[in-house]
């Protein structure tokens, strides 16, 4: 949601559960999540990202080590004050789900109580 | 005044989940008092709307609407709401809502709320219940704005039918510009999506190898139910990440999810737990997916899925 509220605020172009992202020159090429598959879609510029896991392959990803963490210490560090944004909505109070059940435990050998107890007690069947 | 609700449509014809946003439209619609108005894209027929209890359906037109843009989606949603003065718009939790919504919100200076599971508990001011923590609990929200987007959990209200006969028109709106452009669809077609399955049969490393997934497959066909898998299976590859079920995968939300050789880790119960019922097939007494499901059995995939299946096509067939 936060990604597509900055897009929306700047009026930039956005992309969400974004998978995969090339950029050549002036022009993103990006794949997205949708139901079922992914959307490929080129975009210009300004763009905001919304990643999605599968961005980076889990092999490129970097753990940051001692060397860089000190190095990073270095760089400038420009602090900005927040903009005094008003909350749109308020959490009330917190509830919890229901209690669930006990599992109902079916013998292997036995599939035809399961194959009953789907159709006429949880009539999903 | 009116309740302005986003209905999706695909290849022509609406998605299901249209059908419960609708019903969800027309509860709302009631509790306050107005019209419901339901809003499409490059949808001429939208009489099936009419079993839903919609008063009125505007069909925006435009070369645009041949492919989901979510700024142009968005912009022209925004025009058609403030037009029809809605102080309420309740979409989906489809992709292509979530990715709008945002942006919607940003347009109509509208709080937007989303993964809401209930009619509002009071609309003034408006206070609605949702989930929270990938499902573990619920909030109250309170909305201090007068224009709110409804955000709904997929199956969560239901289709409750209520015949209307829905006035049609067609609307041509300002394009929003943007740069953007889909190039290409990679969707697998013939199969049912997670999204739209009432019943969803997912795997997990119990079942060794792709190599036997085909078992997944002839239960989910058995049953027309979607396949999905668990986070490792997607991770060796055995399986598409489209089909990853869990806290970073898809969210499920079906009537009935059956989970076989899944040992149930918390980050995979997240994704799955607004499942109505769910069953679970698994080796190991010990795992712990048996605490979170309604039903279990404790024995050898290889051995109880194909009993199971020709069970059921037995009973399918009967």
């Amino acid at each position: 949601m936060v990604p597509g509220l900055v897009a929306g605020m700047l009026d930039y172009e956005y992309i969400t559960n974004c998978i995969s992202l090339e950029i050549e020159n002036d022009q993103a090429t990006a794949a997205r999540e949708i139901d079922g598959g992914k959307e490929i879609v080129s975009s210009g510029f300004p763009l905001v990202i919304g990643a999605q896991k599968g961005l980076v392959e889990e092999s490129d990803l970097i753990i940051p080590n001692m060397r860089g963490i000190m190095q990073a210490r270095k760089k400038p560090l420009e602090v900005m004050a927040a903009t005094d944004a008003v909350a749109s909505s308020t959490v009330v109070s917190f509830d919890k789900p229901a209690p669930k059940g006990e599992v109902k435990l079916i013998d292997a050998d036995d599939i035809d109580t399961l194959i009953d107890l789907l159709h006429n007690e949880a009539k999903v069947i | 005044m009116a309740v302005v609700i986003y209905t999706e449509t695909e290849n022509g014809s609406f998605k299901k989940v249209a059908f419960e946003i609708a019903s969800y439209g027309k509860a709302l619609a009631d509790q306050v008092g107005q019209k419901l108005v339901a809003v499409t894209f490059n949808q001429e027929d939208g009489s099936a709307l009419g079993t839903y209890g919609v008063d009125e359906v505007v069909n925006i037109t435009g070369a645009f609407t041949s492919s989901f843009s979510a700024k142009k989606y968005a912009a022209a949603l925004a025009q058609v709401a403030s037009e029809k003065e809605a102080s309420l718009v309740v979409v989906s939790s489809s992709a292509n809502s979530k990715y709008l919504a945002p942006l919607l919100a940003v347009k109509l200076a509208a709080a937007y709320t989303s993964n809401v599971i209930a009619l509002p508990e009071s609309t003034e001011p408006l206070t609605l219940k949702r989930t929270c923590y990938t499902s573990k609990a619920l909030s109250i929200v309170s909305s201090n704005q007068p224009i709110n987007i409804i955000g709904l959990s997929s199956n969560a209200f239901g289709i409750i039918e209520t015949q209307s006969s829905p006035s049609q028109s067609s609307v041509a709106v300002e394009e929003a510009t943007s740069s953007m452009q889909v190039s290409a669809v990679e969707k697998v077609t013939g199969v049912i999506t997670i999204a739209d399955a009432d019943v969803v049969v997912s795997g997990g490393r119990g079942l060794k190898g792709p190599e036997n997934w085909h078992l997944i497959e002839d239960l989910a066909a058995t049953l027309g139910a979607a396949t999905a898998c668990s986070k490792p299976v997607s991770d060796m590859g055995w399986r598409p990440h489209s089909e990853h079920v869990g806290q970073t995968g898809k969210p499920v939300a079906s009537n009935l999810y059956i989970a076989i050789g899944v040992s149930g880790a918390i980050q995979h119960l997240a994704g799955i737990n607004s499942s109505k019922v769910k069953v679970v097939i698994n080796i190991d007494p010990e795992a712990p997916f048996f605490k979170a499901a309604d039903y279990g059995i404790v024995g050898d995939a290889f051995e109880v899925l194909p009993k199971l299946i020709e069970k059921l096509k037995a009973f399918k067939a009967a």
